[in-house]
Formats: structure tokens, sequence, C-alpha cells
């Protein structure tokens, strides 16, 4: 059976020499896989233990899921707008010099998230080096957004709780201060019940660690998006007053971002706070501007002057959004025959453009200098 | 009379917050009788598909209603470049995003270092249009064109028009756009009196069955 997956790693590599990338570093590291592949298939001997065969099955299998990554980062559809936001959030976290972004459009309406299977697993990434001498600069991480909403900034707010999850797993912010929750007295933990109400009539760590790690992903988000990550909530799960084992109630994830957001006392903002300070001595903080203009209504694309505003884009669309359509009327100062179906397309149009126009006109500053 | 505006008034109409064009990249892509528009990233690229014709009429006699499957999306970023084939037509639009004025007329043409090598395009944008300037490039030359994304193909030249009109008091297909759209040939009023003439006249006549 090895012998039948290394015959299929081979098709693929070969397949994916026709790759087109417009970033270098993505090329290096398809050239780096395609010499792990040489290295592996100069390796397979036969007579193989149980041990080492599921060792060699899951370096090709390596090779499968990265190749798999690469082709869909050569879509020549990307939402490159999304992407470059995100990624300017993650700088704020993590070195992003040690990761390569990739983009993935799924089927799945709701399937924004982070596919980081293989980008923290360093311990998979030395065992390939002490074995083949093969270094990977670079880890990949796929952002996954669904195909049919690739163009809905919207709901793209989804994507910096998703962010969220991989800065976690990177710092391991939940896992600490679950540590810290069960360390705390009974009088300070008591505090902390009403967001974790199984937790006072009983003792669910499992369920505990996932929530913990959703209110940290909420609180994330709203640093960079505000509360719009409550309306997506609201949205896809109707206010729901119960939780689930991998997530709060969504009235509780609101109250916490809103309380945040407000700057009023909350336990587990404050419980994360800590976290955070203890571990890599920043706090979470408000990120982004609040863009009060009517460019929107006038049906011009904001012109963002520095990267809160990038941010602050979001909640702008959103507000548009929710807000009384007549302003279109008032401020184009006639009545111009806007439907909710042109306006949701004409507010996620201009924050494209938007974001688009930022970037462009900085990479366009950067290439006069250089 | 309407004459061409020249520099100075497009200056003026831009600081007046009447004529919006973002980004404008250089200052000097307001020329003295137009603007010089940059080549955008988003590309709808012609390809065969599986029905047999575009059909720019309600007359489904030779194939569907439709032209969106004739065209496939491609997206590139500044400083990357779109290689245009023989005879292969493609809409793109600019890389600025443009609103004019009630009273403008906005005539788009090739720069003529793009016209020798083979390409045209022609188009205008209404008084009082929101959206990225589209076009649609045609490449005459034998040979494939290797296009920058960003590059100034394309110029406008303004018209002044004798009175202000309302852009949105009809209804309109293409509002604030910012890639390219297929076109919606379909949706003109005057193809349902159209298409029933020609029902009307094909109709079978029940003295034909046998």
């Amino acid at each position: 059976m090895l012998y039948l997956q290394l015959y299929q790693a081979e098709i693929l590599i070969n397949n994916s020499k026709k790759f087109s990338f417009s970033d270098q570093k993505k090329k290096a590291y398809l050239e780096t896989l395609s010499n792990l592949f040489t290295a592996i298939r100069t390796s397979i001997d036969e007579g193989y233990d149980e041990t080492t065969l599921f060792v060699k099955k899951s370096h090709l299998d390596f090779v499968f899921k990265s190749i798999e990554f690469l082709k869909d980062s050569t879509l020549n559809t990307l939402p490159f707008e999304v992407v470059s936001c995100l990624n300017r959030a993650m700088n704020d976290w993590i070195d992003a010099k040690n990761f390569i972004v990739v983009t993935s459009l799924q089927s799945n309406l709701y399937a924004f998230s982070y596919d980081i299977e293989y980008a923290r697993n360093y311990t998979f990434y030395r065992s390939l080096e002490a074995e083949y001498q093969i270094e990977f600069k670079r880890k990949l991480v796929q952002i996954n957004l669904p195909l049919a909403l690739s163009r809905d900034y919207l709901c793209s707010v989804a994507l910096y709780h998703e962010l969220g999850h991989f800065v976690d797993k990177e710092h391991l912010f939940s896992r600490l201060a679950q540590a810290e929750f069960n360390s705390m007295r009974r009088r300070d933990r008591s505090k902390l019940y009403p967001y974790f109400p199984y937790m006072g009539t009983g003792d669910n760590q499992k369920k505990l660690g996932y929530h913990l790690g959703e209110y940290f992903c909420d609180l994330f988000a709203a640093q960079y998006v505000g509360d719009t990550l409550n309306y997506y909530l609201e949205y896809i799960t109707t206010y729901s007053d119960t939780d689930t084992v991998m997530h709060p109630s969504t009235q509780n994830r609101s109250k916490v971002v809103d309380d945040f957001l407000a700057g009023r006392y909350n336990p587990v903002v404050n419980l994360i706070q800590k976290v955070l300070e203890q571990t890599i001595a920043k706090r979470l903080e408000i990120k982004y501007d609040e863009i009060d203009s009517t460019d929107f209504y006038r049906l011009i694309p904001y012109d963002i002057k520095n990267d809160r505003e990038l941010h602050g884009i979001f909640n702008y669309g959103w507000k548009v959004w929710r807000s009384d359509f007549s302003l279109f009327n008032k401020h184009m100062e006639y009545d111009v025959h806007l439907d909710e179906s042109a306006i949701y397309k004409i507010i996620n149009n201009l924050m494209e453009k938007s974001i688009g126009n930022y970037f462009v006109t900085e990479a366009w500053e950067k290439g006069k200098n250089e | 009379m309407s004459s061409i505006v020249t520099a100075a008034k497009i200056h003026k109409l831009i600081e007046d917050g009447e004529l919006y064009i973002k980004p404008l990249l250089d200052k000097d892509q307001v020329t003295e009788v137009g603007v010089d528009f940059r080549l955008g990233g988003n590309f709808l690229v012609s390809v065969q598909g599986r029905d047999p014709l575009i059909n720019a009429s309600l007359n489904d006699e030779f194939g569907k209603r439709t032209s969106k499957h004739f065209f496939q999306e491609t997206r590139r970023q500044l400083g990357e470049t779109f290689i245009l084939h023989p005879s292969q037509t493609v809409l793109a639009t600019s890389l600025e995003y443009v609103r004019l004025p009630d009273d403008y007329l906005l005539v788009l043409c090739m720069r003529s270092s793009y016209s020798r090598l083979g390409l045209t395009m022609s188009t205008i944008a209404q008084p009082g249009y929101c959206g990225c300037l589209s076009i649609e490039l045609t490449n005459y030359n034998n040979n494939p064109i290797n296009l920058s994304i960003g590059s100034r193909i394309f110029q406008g030249l303004f018209y002044q028009a004798d009175t202000k009109t309302r852009y949105f008091e009809k209804q309109r297909k293409y509002v604030c756009n910012v890639r390219p759209e297929p076109s919606a040939v379909t949706n003109d009023p005057d193809l349902v009196i159209l298409n029933n003439l020609w029902n009307t006249s094909n109709k079978p006549d029940s003295t034909d069955t046998p």
C-alpha cells in the first residue's frame, strides 16, 4: 500500500510543476517539497516494520496535503483584499515571515477557517530534518473561505475570529487561561460561572478549554472588527442562549465582546488579559478606527489612511448595511432607486475597492522607492 | 456646444469633489486633454463554452440566453502581467474607480502606444456613472501581447453635456462595479418587443397541423 501512495504522490508532484505562483516563497516551498519527495522515494525499502511504515506514510501524507494547499493557492480568483487585511492583523501577533499563507475556496457556505494542521507541528518538521536533512524555512497556513461568499466582505469578519485560533495555538493562551481558571480561589472563580455555567455545578475541562478558546478568538476579532462578529454570529445562530461542547452561547459571546469594546468590567476579559500580559506582555486592545464618512452613501470607496482604518472598513460596511437605506437618496440628493440586493452588492464592491486602493497605493509608493 | 475638457478644468473638478478618480497614482495621469487610466487586475476572459453561441437575443431557437458561460474570471495584482492572445477578447476594468459629474460624458479609447500593438477598445461612460470603467480589449495582432497590471493603457476624454442628468433615476444594469461584469444585453426591454414579434410571426398555426 505504501508504494501505491508513493506513486500517487509522484503524479501529484509531477503535476505540480505546472503551478504558477506570483509569490516566490511558494515556488521555493514547492521545490523543497519536491526534494523531500525524492528523498522519501529513495529511502523507501522493503521489509519495513509497522512503525516505520506509519512514519513513511505520514511523510507522504504531508506531501499530499502540502500540494493540495499550494494547488488552491494558484487559483485565479483569490480574494487578495481580505487576505491582505488578515495578514496585517497576523503581523501584530506572530512573526509572519515564518509562514506562507495560502487560500482555498470551499463549497460549504460556512467554511470560514484556518487550517493549521502542519503549521504548528514543529516536531514533525524536525523529524523531516533529522531523517532527510531537508528544512522547510516557512510553514503553510491555509485560509478557507466559502466559494459562494468569497466576495462577501461583511461575512469575512468571521476570518478574524479564525485567525484568533491560529494565534491562540501559537501562544497557547486558552490553555494557560484554563490553568489560571483552575488555580483561582473559589470566590473569584464564581464570578466566571455565568460564562461557564457547567463549571459551577460540575467539572467539564474539555468544554472549558474549548470555550476559553472561543472567547479569546471573539475578543481577538473584536480588536479589529468591533462587534460586527456578533452580527454574523446572531445571523448564523439566531442569538442562541444555549451552549454546545465547542461553543459558548451566542448571548454570552456577545456580552463578552460588548463589555470589552465598552471598556466595562468583565471577568472573562480580565482572565484573558492577565494571561496575555503574563505570556507575551501584551493586552487586547481596540486596533481599528471608527470610520465616520458618507462616502459609501455617495457610492464611492472610502479613502483608507492607515491600518487602523483598514480594519475599520469592516465595521463601516456593517454600519452602512444596518443603516436606513434612505440615506443613499439623501446623500446622492435624489431617489437613486437602489433596492436591498443592489445595496448589498454596492457595499461589498466599495469595501473591496477601498481595501484594494489602500494596498495598491502602498505598493506603488514602495515600487517608486525601490 | 460641447468641447473637450482640458487639464485645468479636470483638476478643478477633482479638487471640488465633483469628479472622483481614485487611486490617481500619479498626478500627471491628468493630461492636457483628458486622463490616462490604468489597467486593473480583474478580467473576464473569453473561452469556448458548451453552448453553441452567445445569444444576444431573447430568441432561444439557437441556444440559451447567456453570455456569462463564455467568460472565465481571473485576477492579477499590481505589477503582474496578463497575456492577451490573438483575436481574444477580454473584459477588463480600469484600476481607478470613477464617479463622473452629472453633466460630463467620458469617452474612452486606447492610448496610441497600445493601439500600435494591435489592441482596440471603444466605450463611453455616461454622466453620473459610478464604478471602475469597464473595457473590452481585443488583440488584433497575430502575436500574444503581455500587459502589465497598472500600466496606462487607455485614455478618457471628457465632454460637458448641455444639461445635468441623473444617472440612477433609471434602473441601471451596472452599479458601482469594481470587477468586470458579463454583458446584461438581454435585459434590454426592446428585446422583449422584438422577441414577441418573432413569436407572433412564427407561432405554429392550427391550420398547419395535419
